[in-house]
């Protein structure tokens, strides 16, 4: 290629690319789309969607029945606690020894030691 | 999902409805309003496509790719404005990644767009005149291409332009100036047989 040659200004440039080829759309074309358009919808839906692992994305049943006992104990207990029921299911001396000990006043760490040493000796 | 017959239900003003209601009844699957953006908009993407792919026959199999992606999901474009950018852009992306796989052929041995190089010293007709050009555009790196293409050919806007392209307005000012110089180093050689063709053509 000759590189001797006179540079090309701006505006030869577009006058050039003026007469590029300016494509046109192809006889049919619109058609041959409209028919794929028609085809896609008379299908169905590609599935893209990579759907995790049931247990994965959500709790099994089994485990949800495994959670039944554990509100149902919880249930319980509050139904208990507040109804002052509990008590008929404690062991006698347990419960004395609680109640004896809440009208212990407790002043400072010495009583605390002395306390612990008095209930459990 | 059942498609609308094309004549059941036409929009009213079909002409005059802006891309966001037709977009609009496009995702509710009308096929008569998906029409009228495909008469809107295919030519334009075609033409995009035609300059990136040199004139290559897949052509128009992208530029369908591209509708067919917006056909199954519309609601991918939120601003019925931005529609024919989205377009253009979708359209590119195939084009890039097709030939990101599969390399361009030459273009001696793709025959798509003839090369007019070397021809000076011919008597050089105007088909001749009009493929030496379309080589030297076909010749420009993608982007390049692109950026003149949009700019250039489809009369954009640079902000246009450089909002498909997915860069700064900077960016594509920098992409069109290496383009033109190097069309115009391309050019150079048979610049006074191109011009003196295409100006005896005019008269």
């Amino acid at each position: 290629m000759n590189r001797n040659h006179e540079p090309m200004t701006d505006r030869e440039l577009d006058l050039l690319l003026a007469h590029a080829t300016v494509p046109s759309l192809p006889e049919g074309a619109r058609d041959r789309l409209m028919q794929r358009l028609a085809g896609e919808a008379s299908s169905p839906p590609a599935n893209t969607v990579v759907p995790f692992r049931r247990s994965a994305a959500a709790p099994s049943r089994i485990g949800w029945l495994a959670g039944l006992p554990l509100a149902a104990s919880l249930a319980l207990g509050i139904y208990l606690g507040s109804g002052g029921t509990l008590e008929s299911y404690l062991p006698s001396t347990a419960y004395d020894m609680l109640a004896g000990n809440s009208d212990d006043a407790v002043t400072g760490i010495e009583d605390v030691e002395s306390f612990n040493e008095d209930d459990l000796s | 999902m059942a498609i609308t017959p094309y004549r059941e239900r036409p929009v009213a003003g079909l002409h005059q409805a802006t891309d966001a209601d037709l977009l609009v009844h496009a995702g509710r699957r009308e096929a008569h309003a998906f029409a009228a953006l495909v008469d809107r908009h295919f030519p334009v993407v075609h033409r995009v496509v035609w300059r990136m792919m040199n004139g290559h026959a897949d052509a128009e199999d992208v530029a369908q790719e591209a509708f067919l992606r917006l056909w199954r999901d519309p609601s991918q474009v939120r601003e019925g404005p931005a529609l024919r950018g989205w377009l253009i852009r979708v359209a590119s992306n195939i084009v890039m990644d097709r030939f990101r796989v599969r390399p361009m052929l030459d273009l001696d041995e793709t025959g798509e767009l003839a090369d007019g190089r070397g021809t000076a010293e011919d008597a050089m007709d105007r088909s001749r005149a009009v493929a030496t050009i379309d080589a030297a555009v076909a010749g420009l790196p993608e982007r390049q291409k692109l950026a003149m293409t949009l700019v250039h050919f489809e009369q954009m806007t640079n902000i246009a332009a450089a909002a498909i392209m997915d860069v700064s307005v900077d960016a594509l000012e920098s992409l069109l100036a290496r383009a033109r110089r190097s069309l115009k180093e391309r050019l150079a050689p048979d610049k006074s047989t191109l011009l003196a063709t295409l100006a005896a053509e005019r008269t």
